[in-house]
């Protein structure tokens, strides 16, 4: 999971851009250690293909999603056309609605959880099921008074192909894409809006290591997070 | 089994890994209601009352100058309006009627205008050197409403960087700004009662020992407070049948035509605190 320091609220796409970058940078080496192993982990396997389904979970990091909007925003979304802010225009809006402070605010990232049949050597299908979360309660600006919480919960089905370009028995290196859809709940205080969004998510390279217990990392682009790991066991 | 186990730990590793994005703002100081009072006060209630009577001055320089002198006076005074004028008024257009109800020059004693803008309507009466008594009438009950009574005094400060904002002004009286609000859109259900029909009130005076002191920045529709003092008694819906006082004191380094900074010293609810502006 991916934190961010205290205090430090994002620039936009520039930020997350060079978190990525920086991400990226660790994850190449690792890469290129998996790359150097490969030619001697291929000749070492001796593997044969067996139709069968797994069971995985992961973590995303910045899923493509509500809760990554709400957080870029500095949970500002709705000051724009909400008489929340700019207290300092009105008597009205100084005491009856500007006097608002944001609390801490918390993402969840994206939880993937996943069943995978194997086809095929080079082919396997999954079912996503994905949440995405974000959690802030807003206080009175002049005391510790909490007036209410903002949420949004992001619940996502998502079949998913996935191909498979080198498949050894302990490594297996893949791309895939996918898409569904998702159901958006943005509730604040008491007041509660749902929305259907759709769920994509495109996978351009992920790495798999092990076998009856593994352990894959994901790197992608959606709502699945932009980088994600997790860990997987064999059913059959 | 042993499978299970290590699913069933990242399950548990997962649902507790939510991660900590953002800070809460630091509680504000409540004296900052207390400044933003003073600031939608002075600005909102006080200032137009200003631009008019300097409007007034100003307009009628233009008006009686020689010929030569109209158009440099009215380009610098009014470079974004165009100045008329007949015997009983004078019309800076689109913007302001001043209506003349005697013919005695405005800077002489018993001069009386009327001055019509679109947000609000005042007498002006000259009642000495420079010193002018001014006197308004609400006109919508539902947009923001200002009343005052006071007498504002002229002073000469010419600011070199502006060269329109030729006068200060000096306040003594009183007043009262007014909102009321019939409703507005609401996003969050707990303040949807609240809402609607909101009316608030602050009636200001004056402090004649410490009179509050205003500068026209440039050709500007706003003043700049720079010093004195405001006390303010604010009434309204979410207060109920609770006054709230404030006190503002204002002091500037500069001198009247170049202020460098002001600060605000501001009393609030038993509380202390300056604010720079």
């Amino acid at each position: 999971m991916v934190c961010l320091p205290d205090g430090n609220r994002p620039i936009g796409f520039k930020w997350i851009f060079l978190l990525l970058c920086s991400m990226k940078k660790k994850m190449f080496w690792i890469f290129v250690a998996a790359l150097m192993v490969l030619p001697i982990a291929g000749k070492a396997q001796k593997y044969e293909f067996k139709p069968g389904s797994d069971l995985s979970l992961s973590i995303g990091a910045f899923p493509i999603d509500a809760t990554i909007v709400e957080y870029i925003s500095g949970g500002n979304s709705y000051e724009y056309d909400d008489p929340y802010y700019y207290p300092e225009t009105d008597l009205w809006r100084l005491y009856q609605t500007g006097n608002i402070r944001k609390g801490d605010a918390y993402i969840t990232g994206a939880i993937n959880l996943a069943y995978t049949y194997k086809f095929h050597k080079w082919f396997e299908l999954s079912a996503y099921l994905t949440y995405s979360g974000y959690y802030a309660d807003y206080y009175q600006s002049f005391s510790t008074e909490r007036l209410f919480t903002k949420s949004i919960h992001s619940i996502g089905v998502m079949p998913f192909a996935r191909f498979v370009y080198h498949n050894r028995k302990y490594l297996k290196l893949y791309s895939g894409i996918g898409c569904g859809l998702a159901l958006l709940v943005d509730k604040t205080g008491s007041h509660t809006e749902s929305y259907i969004m759709p769920a994509i998510s495109l996978n351009y390279f992920g790495i798999r290591v092990g076998n009856k217990v593994y352990g894959f990392a994901d790197f992608s682009i959606g709502t699945a997070g932009q980088i994600s790991a997790g860990i997987g066991v064999k059913l059959n | 089994m042993k499978r299970i186990i290590i699913f069933t730990l990242a399950i548990f590793t997962a649902i507790i890994s939510s991660c900590k994005v953002d800070s809460a703002e630091p509680i504000r100081d409540i004296t900052y209601r207390g400044q933003c009072i003073f600031e939608i006060t002075s600005g909102k209630g006080i200032s137009p009352y200003l631009v008019g009577i300097d409007n007034v001055l100003k307009a009628e320089e233009v008006v009686n100058a020689s010929a030569e002198k109209r158009d440099s006076l009215e380009d610098l005074y009014f470079p974004e309006y165009k100045i008329r004028s007949n015997e009983d008024c004078i019309y800076i257009k689109d913007y302001a009627y001043i209506y003349k109800t005697n013919n005695i020059p405005i800077s002489e004693v018993g001069a009386v205008r009327n001055y019509i803008s679109q947000e609000f309507q005042m007498s002006i009466i000259c009642v000495g050197s420079g010193i002018y008594d001014l006197t308004s009438a609400t006109i919508s009950p539902l947009e923001p409403n200002t009343i005052i009574q006071a007498q504002v005094s002229r002073f000469f400060s010419q600011n070199w960087a502006y060269p329109s904002s030729i006068y200060s002004y000096q306040l003594s009286g009183y007043g009262l700004y007014s909102e009321f609000v019939d409703s507005w859109y609401v996003y969050y259900d707990d303040y949807s009662e609240s809402g609607k029909n909101s009316h608030y009130d602050v009636n200001y005076s004056f402090d004649s020992s410490n009179p509050l002191k205003a500068i026209r920045i440039g050709t500007n529709d706003v003043f700049r407070f720079i010093s004195g003092h405001l006390h303010m008694e604010v009434s309204g819906t979410a207060l109920g049948n609770e006054i709230d006082e404030v006190d503002a004191t204002l002091s500037y380094d500069g001198n009247d035509g170049n202020v460098n900074y002001v600060v605000s010293t501001i009393h609030y609810r038993g509380e202390t605190r300056k604010w720079n502006m």
